[in-house]
């Protein structure tokens, strides 16, 4: 369970919400209200000015940052990668971190690979945030923030994309979505959360 | 005394001929080239002057004082040298100087002479020779950092958000930056004695001492160079680093 109390972001919004297993929140406001910093606020990579943040009755102050992290994990919609990487070092990159070093991941995204040789500099923004997504699954994390995670996915990766999220929720996970498509009633049973 | 101003007059002669030629088509450079050699000659006869007073007195606080006020002036260099906001810069480049030059130069110092380590005749060259030296390192080793971390903010932010420690989410641009500081020391190494003859050891050879005792001397001094300047930037780097973040662990400006 997230429980959001008078969380005042560094634009000074005040937020309350509750989320509990299984949700999926979509955030949605005018450009430059604060959604992605709302996101970046709850997975502590940049400071809010007050209020708590709650994972399972404990406060977010009681984690190590990168623990945190871990948990709530956020996803920028540039895809960044280290220069020269291939799909496979990619994918594999976060186990390097001293937290996953004895991880055993339960989502392998290698299954939904072709061609893990291939290198991150030649594929298109939209296979770049797919695979960003894949790997983000794979490191068991209990909430998934994604930012604009789908604006460059294909109607047909984004369905595939979109399905696999789904039964990933389902393991009792929660997931925020920053998107300006309107995609809630298609594919999540969603709550509509709106930053104004 | 005259007589060794005089000496000089062919180098200044040379000077002025290379800014009269120049000054037309390249004024900036010329400029540049005749304050630095103003700033050279004039700054080198004070020290002169002042160390021939210091080193008559034989004091061991004025080796102190003198060592503090190189190193302050040394930390204040690198500030103005340095193009990237660095939130507490002079501290940390104070303390790195502290924590990496001063040891170095104490213990060279000693192995040179135990009994008069620590009077000004020993103590300042050496300090002077290891803080000209590591300053360049350490403006480099900030610079690449703090440029490859503008640049590439948002490689840190997503391997943050994967659950990097702050640590492991620089790590890359942490050992960058340190090759970069490192980088001009080893080559001058690599080139020392088949390129290069070390401005130290050229001058002992042209008083006539020992090649050899001149030669050891000169690697005792690039060894030492070398650890400081390597020191100094892992010191300096470590607190850049730090004050990217918060001490609750997020980034200090997105």
């Amino acid at each position: 369970m997230l429980d959001v109390k008078d969380l005042k972001l560094l634009n000074s919004k005040i937020i309350n919400l509750k989320a509990a297993p299984g949700d999926v929140f979509l955030i949605k406001g005018p450009n430059g209200v604060g959604k992605s910093l709302f996101l970046k606020t709850l997975a502590r990579l940049v400071p809010k000015i007050s209020g708590e943040i709650n994972l399972g009755g404990l406060d977010s102050s009681q984690f190590a940052p990168e623990l945190w992290r871990s948990k709530l994990l956020y996803l920028p919609s540039d895809v960044s990668f280290t220069e020269g990487h291939s799909v496979d070092e990619y994918l594999s990159e976060p186990f390097l971190f001293e937290r996953y070093k004895y991880f055993k991941p339960s989502f392998n995204p290698k299954e939904y690979i072709s061609d893990l040789n291939s290198s991150m500099n030649l594929l298109s923004s939209g296979q770049r945030q797919r695979l960003s997504i894949l790997r983000a699954m794979s490191l068991n994390a209990e909430i998934l923030l994604l930012d604009e995670s789908f604006s460059h996915i294909d109607p047909v990766l984004r369905e595939e994309t979109f399905s696999l999220l789904n039964r990933w929720k389902d393991h009792q996970k929660i997931i925020f979505i920053v998107s300006h498509f309107d995609f809630q009633t298609s594919q999540f049973d969603s709550t509509s959360f709106t930053l104004k | 005394m005259m007589g060794k101003f005089l000496g000089l007059l062919p180098y200044w002669l040379g000077i002025f001929a290379v800014h009269f030629y120049f000054r037309n088509k390249y004024k900036t450079f010329a400029n540049e080239v005749l304050w630095a050699s103003v700033r050279t000659t004039v700054q080198l006869i004070l020290l002169a002057f002042a160390l021939q007073e210091i080193f008559k007195t034989q004091l061991v606080w004025i080796s102190l004082f003198a060592t503090i006020f190189m190193t302050v002036n040394a930390s204040s260099q690198i500030i103005s040298r340095s193009k990237s906001k660095v939130l507490h810069l002079f501290w940390i480049s104070l303390v790195s100087n502290i924590l990496a030059i001063w040891p170095l130069a104490f213990l060279f110092s000693m192995d040179i002479s135990q009994s008069t380590w620590a009077e000004p005749r020993m103590l300042l060259p050496l300090v002077g020779m290891l803080l000209g030296n590591t300053l360049n390192g350490v403006s480099i080793g900030i610079e690449s950092f703090m440029i490859n971390f503008r640049e590439k903010k948002n490689e840190v932010l997503t391997l943050m958000a994967l659950g990097a420690t702050n640590d492991e989410s620089t790590q890359k641009f942490f050992n960058r930056a340190l090759k970069a500081g490192i980088t001009p020391q080893i080559n001058s190494m690599i080139s020392m004695g088949i390129i290069s003859i070390p401005g130290m050891m050229a001058g002992q050879l042209i008083a006539f001492a020992n090649p050899l005792d001149a030669s050891i001397l000169q690697i005792k001094m690039m060894l030492a160079i070398c650890l400081g300047t390597l020191l100094s930037i892992f010191i300096a780097l470590r607190f850049v680093r730090k004050s990217l973040f918060l001490p609750s662990g997020e980034l200090c400006s997105t």
